[in-house]
């Protein structure tokens, strides 16, 4: 079988969810191994990024000077977005990556906008049973298996002189799951070529069965 | 002339006094490690120090900045920030690390006083680009780090919003656990010390005549048990059948008001089994102090229906974190 088929087999079984997979006789524990295997055995990067025309894009300016944002849409809470981020230099517009900027930079490295992404992501995946197994792949490859079925969204959650944090989702909307990525990664690893990044993974969370995942406390008496 | 005289006065010669008060500059770690562009750097930034403080001193309007030390991008960036107002260096001993860039190196928070600014915003940071030869091609205001910290208070409520997602794929561990009959996890999901309440409709006999014509009383009474009763009963259970089906909706996730390491979890359980059936509500404390190792410190399951179909546990009678105390 040509390598390419197999990769896209690979990664179409890396998005079937819980939901899917209890007609398909999987369940979660199942659902976390396959995730796995994939991510681990699939180390040939595809290099897959969503084509976008960066002079057809609506883009706003931010409060830096040329720096500008194209506005995407949020998922559950008003932070979780797909935003990116452009600079204008010479009357083009780029992608935005610059260590001066590093909560653009960091988006829209972890939004899959950054080409030739050499960089290895360093992971510990949360599965089923307790279970922790970790990972080193190169980080396209992620994008890889799951960018082509998946939305992604993120929010980046802290930055300091040294570290960023992110959180990563990707979406399967027809599924309604998530796979998650909590970042904790060294300032300067996102702007070294070969940098690792590192990540908590969570994979296969359902989203069908959540009611309200921020409801109203005064909605529940407490005892003082 | 006196040896001591003559040294003075070479010493004066070759360091101007003015001088003593200048900002020194060094890279204090390793981006670079070719030493004679690393030289180049410190000794370009002293340069852009300098004058600085030179021409602040001498209260120009304008700024005058050499080819040999900048690139003409970086002199139009300085000539731009000096209309808006002159800036200065403290004299101090910076060191600083410099940093990789895609295109050269970069070194930032260089502390600059602004000085018409108000005296609130008159201390800013620059952050200094340079080329891969060492000149500099690139000066900027940093956005201070408080900046980004305003951006993540507008997040703060969003932040929890990673742990809400790690509860909602505990609680997906969790049912598939009894799915597969996996008592070995249950038994480590649940903490030793759990609390296992589980209510069981009662119905009781209508006491009067009155009473016999209208509907029975339904009572839900509530069993308290330790988790070591609880697995047992629920490995007999286990061993019994054949097909489990436990499926969760309707799940809220709270978080506790004051331990803001403990979660409620209220959902919707359907249990089916190869014989049995039943629909209630489930209520779950969940523990985060271990983050990689969350506990269930209570669980209770009410019954949403009795037999007849008629609603036994309302809204408000269903159980939440507010109805236990926490003990720590």
């Amino acid at each position: 079988m040509k390598k390419k088929t197999l990769f896209l087999m690979l990664a179409f079984c890396a998005s079937l969810s819980v939901g899917a997979q209890e007609k398909h006789a999987f369940d979660k524990g199942d659902a976390d191994t396959l995730v796995y295997e994939q991510l681990i055995t699939a180390n040939m990067p595809n290099n897959f990024h969503r084509s976008v025309d960066l002079e057809k894009v609506k883009a706003k300016p931010c409060s830096e000077q040329g720096i500008y944002v194209v506005e995407g849409e949020f998922y559950q809470v008003k932070s979780m977005r797909n935003d990116f981020y452009l600079q204008n230099r010479q009357g083009k517009n780029e992608i935005l990556f610059d260590v001066r900027y590093p909560l653009e930079s960091m988006t829209n490295l972890i939004l899959n906008y950054v080409e030739n992404n050499g960089r290895t992501l360093a992971f510990n995946h949360h599965q089923y049973g307790n279970v922790i197994k970790s990972g080193k792949i190169p980080m396209q490859v992620m994008y890889d298996l799951f960018a082509p079925h998946m939305e992604m969204y993120c929010m980046v959650t802290k930055i300091d002189k040294d570290t960023v944090n992110a959180t990563l989702v990707f979406r399967n909307v027809k599924l309604d799951f998530i796979h998650m990525l909590v970042f904790k990664t060294p300032m300067n690893d996102i702007f070294k070529k070969d940098g690792t990044l590192y990540a908590e993974l969570y994979t296969n969370i359902p989203q069908s069965d959540i009611r309200n995942l921020f409801p109203n406390p005064k909605n529940y008496r407490y005892k003082r | 002339m006196k040896l001591k005289e003559l040294f003075a006065a070479l010493f004066m010669l070759l360091f101007p006094i003015d001088i003593l008060a200048q900002t020194s500059f060094t890279i204090s770690d390793g981006a670079i490690e070719n030493e004679a562009l690393k030289t180049k750097i410190e000794r370009n930034m002293t340069y852009l120090l300098a004058t600085f403080r030179l021409t602040a001193e001498s209260g120009k309007k304008t700024i005058s900045l050499s080819r040999d030390y900048m690139t003409k991008d970086a002199i139009d960036d300085v000539e731009e920030m000096w209309k808006s107002s002159a800036m200065s260096c403290p004299p101090m001993d910076l060191k600083s690390r410099c940093l990789h860039t895609t295109t050269g190196y970069q070194v930032r928070g260089i502390p600059v006083d602004i000085h018409e600014a108000v005296e609130a915003e008159a201390r800013q940071e620059l952050t200094v680009n340079f080329n891969k030869e060492g000149l500099i091609d690139g000066v900027s205001i940093a956005i201070e780090m408080n900046r980004y910290e305003q951006l993540m208070a507008q997040q703060s409520s969003d932040l929890d919003y990673t742990r809400r997602q790690i509860i909602i794929d505990f609680v997906e561990n969790f049912r598939t656990a009894y799915n597969r009959k996996d008592i070995k996890l249950l038994n480590s999901m649940y903490s030793d010390k759990a609390l296992i309440i589980t209510g069981k409709v009662v119905m009781e006999k209508p006491n009067s005549d009155v009473n016999k014509m209208t509907l029975l009383n339904n009572k839900v009474v509530y069993l308290s048990q330790t988790k070591q009763q609880y697995l047992q009963r629920l490995s007999n259970v286990f061993n019994k059948t054949r097909y489990i089906n436990v499926s969760f909706s309707d799940i809220d996730v709270v978080q506790h008001p004051k331990y803001d390491d403990i979660y409620g979890v209220t959902l919707r359980q359907v249990w089916h089994t190869d014989n049995y059936r039943d629909e209630g509500y489930l209520f779950l404390m969940i523990d985060f102090h271990d983050e990689y190792r969350p506990l269930v410190q209570v669980r209770t399951w009410q019954p949403y229906k009795d037999d007849a179909g008629n609603v036994v546990t309302t809204d408000d009678e269903i159980f939440h974190l507010g109805s236990f105390k926490i003990l720590r």
